[in-house]
């Protein structure tokens, strides 16, 4: 900044210290990057453009002329690299200080051309051409870039690969930014029509500008984020990724950027050798009766001379819509995938139907071929089944971990014909388990059969899962019975485990796997002692005085953890398992 | 509204070659900005400078409060960290 008394100021974030770096009577424009500090001074009419190299340390350097004295000179800014101004000297041009070559360069040398308000970062810099448009130039590639609307455009700033300046265009000035990677330019200021934004200044991926629009100048901050488009969204997407869009690639499933085609069949070479899925279907039994399980296969195959990628079928037995979907492998020449489905039909004429890559997801050599047909009738049968389940909802409720919970659920056959159980099947979970029933099992009308459930929690969590009854029951061929429970750990009370951890020391010491530790009759004292501290926690949890219980257990494990000091106060195999049961009642207690 | 970018100066010419080239381009990237109000008193506060002071980023910019008869008064240099763009922190005031 400069100073009052016509100097250059620096003040430093970190410290909150200022240093004058150097004074004269007219100094403007101080413009800072880095550690470069560069300024105007003089007069108008013989200006200098001066820099000085910051060592933050005090050490006085005395400040470099860059040009001069030179024609009026204004607009200076710095960058990485170059200083850059603009220089009066007929008309308008841009003049820059090539930092690495420690030399003048004239940037624009055009009669009559006005430049003015340049920007500089790394080799580009950026100006603006009479008030019209808006140019820069890499100076090692001589790449050049020129933004113009037909309108106004003012005050570029430049920073990495973003170039920001203002525009009239809209009727009053706007900011932009136009991306010098991508070629294209942005509004940045769209939210707030009718006012103007202006004094911009780009860095990173934020620009500031001022706004008028409430009342006074204010600054402003737009971040940017530029969000990559998917160039084929419209044109089928781009499944191999070779940057050639599905609908116009000539091999979509395998990368060929290159799109080379060597017989000019359409097919790119890339695909010399195609998939080609084919479709079979079949039923079993051939003659199905209204009572049979009817097994439903439809198997794709590969019966073309390269790899088919992962594709779908759809599976629809007797016109249902729109069917069941599966996925398919990918399947190598030769390769076949079978889908099984099994169904009871009642009696009528049928029509099934597979289509193989119902996604049309490969890319085959014939397609005609994809879709198989099976028509068949079912002999219908003159007495039916019907299965009737209940309950269809079974609640094991809460049960104890290490403990288990049985249900049955009743199969019963109303209808006038025998009732066949095909399948009975349980949810991947294994702590609901079924009674093993063999199947096919017969149920004779009017008859029933009770299937003998258990809940077996592993873990002390909610479980649910379905029990699923495969049958010939035409109109009601799967049945689920919804399955729930949840397994629980009740704790005992503290009182409870005193009274165990005391029968538990009576019952080690009868049973010689615990005893006092001690010489002569301080072994028994000292089992005594640890009874007391048990008895006299007891007694502080029936008053409530859970602290003092606290310390009394944290006493009683102490004697009884197996480590000195202090010494324990029991011994013996049972002495492990009684500091575990003191522990536990710590826990049940909250003891910190 | 499109800008076109081509390089060297635009003839008549190359300005309608210059439209016709933009429209034929791929896809461009989209653009997300979030503007945010910065300062908002009554004060004008004007020629913010963006930079970073290798800590966290920051705007350097003018303050000038509004005099009783509704003069600008003389300058004053504050600083306002930022971080993502948002205030992070009190602006400083430094003169």
């Amino acid at each position: 900044m400069t100073s009052t008394s016509g100097g250059i100021v620096v003040y430093q974030i970190s410290t909150g210290n200022t240093h004058e770096i150097a004074t004269a009577t007219i100094i403007q424009e101080p413009k800072i990057h880095g550690n470069r500090v560069v300024w105007r001074e003089g007069g108008a009419l013989s200006a200098m453009v001066k820099y000085y190299e910051l060592g933050w340390l005090g050490t006085a350097i005395t400040p470099r002329t860059l040009a001069g004295p030179v024609p009026p000179t204004f607009d200076i800014q710095i960058g990485d690299r170059f200083a850059v101004w603009a220089e009066l000297d007929g008309d308008w041009d841009i003049y820059a200080y090539d930092f690495s070559m420690m030399a003048e360069i004239r940037v624009t040398d055009t009669a009559g051309i006005n430049e003015r308000n340049p920007g500089t970062s790394g080799a580009w810099i950026v100006w603006e051409q009479d008030s019209s448009s808006i140019e820069a130039m890499h100076m090692d590639t001589a790449e050049r870039i020129s933004l113009s609307n037909g309108a106004g455009n003012y005050n570029p700033t430049i920073d990495g690969d973003l170039i920001a300046w203002e525009t009239d265009v809209t009727g009053n000035l706007d900011v932009w930014v136009y991306r010098i990677s991508e070629g294209e330019s942005y509004e940045v200021t769209a939210i707030s029509p009718g006012s103007d934004q202006y004094l911009n200044d780009v860095f990173g991926n934020m620009v500031a500008y001022v706004d008028m629009s409430g009342g006074s100048e204010d600054i402003y901050v737009a971040t940017l984020e530029f969000i990559p488009d998917e160039p084929c969204a419209d044109f089928g997407g781009d499944g191999d990724g070779d940057g050639v869009c599905d609908d116009d690639d000539n091999c979509p499933l395998v990368a060929n950027s290159d799109q080379s085609d060597s017989n000019g069949d359409g097919i790119g070479d890339a695909c010399a050798g195609t998939p080609n899925l084919t479709i079979t279907l079949e039923h079993s039994p051939l003659e199905p009766t209204a009572a049979d399980l009817i097994l439903f296969t439809a198997t794709v195959s590969n019966i073309g001379d390269a790899g088919a990628g992962p594709s779908r079928l759809l599976f629809d037995i007797g016109g249902e819509h729109p069917g069941q979907y599966f996925d398919v492998p990918e399947l190598a020449p030769g390769e076949s995938h079978a889908v099984e489905r099994r169904m009871v039909l009642i009696a009528q004429n049928y029509i099934n139907n597979a289509y193989a890559d119902a996604d049309a997801v490969v890319a085959e050599i014939n397609e005609s071929d994809n879709h198989a047909i099976d028509t068949f009738t079912v002999v219908p049968a003159t007495l039916l089944p019907e299965i009737a389940v209940a309950p269809e909802v079974v609640d094991f409720g809460q049960v104890e971990l290490g403990d288990f919970a049985t249900a049955i659920v009743t199969v019963s056959n109303l209808g006038e014909g025998v009732l066949t159980l095909h399948e009975i099947a349980l949810g991947d979970d294994t702590v609901f388990a079924v009674e093993p029933l063999v199947v096919p099992f017969d149920i004779g009308t009017n008859e029933t059969v009770d299937l003998v459930l258990t809940f077996t929690p592993m873990a002390e969590t909610p479980y649910s899962s379905e029990l699923t009854l495969l049958s010939n029951d035409g109109d009601e061929t799967f049945v689920a019975v919804s399955l729930s429970g949840e397994g629980v750990v009740t704790a005992v009370p503290p009182s409870e485990q005193i009274v165990s951890i005391l029968d538990f020391i009576d019952e080690s010491v009868a049973a010689g796997t615990l005893a006092g530790d001690g010489a002569g009759k301080s072994a028994d004292n000292r089992l005594g002692a640890l009874e007391n501290m048990i008895e006299a926690a007891g007694e502080d949890i029936a008053l409530g005085d859970i602290d003092s219980a606290c310390g009394q257990l944290r006493s009683a494990y102490r004697r009884t953890d197996g480590l000195s000091p202090p010494p324990d106060f029991v011994v013996g195999p049972a002495a492990a398992e009684l500091a575990e049961r003191i522990v536990a009642l710590r826990e049940t207690l909250g003891c910190e | 509204m499109k800008f076109f970018a081509v390089e060297g100066r635009l003839s008549a010419f190359a300005f309608l070659f210059a439209a016709f080239f933009a429209v034929q381009a791929t896809v461009a990237d989209t653009l997300q900005t979030t503007n945010r109000r910065i300062t908002s008193s009554t004060a004008y506060e004007t020629t913010p400078t963006l930079g970073n002071d290798g800590t966290t980023d920051l705007v350097v910019f003018t303050l000038r409060p509004v005099l009783a008869g509704g003069a600008l008064d003389g300058g004053d240099i504050w600083y306002q960290p930022l971080v993502g763009g948002a205030p992070s922190d009190l602006p400083v005031q430094i003169t």
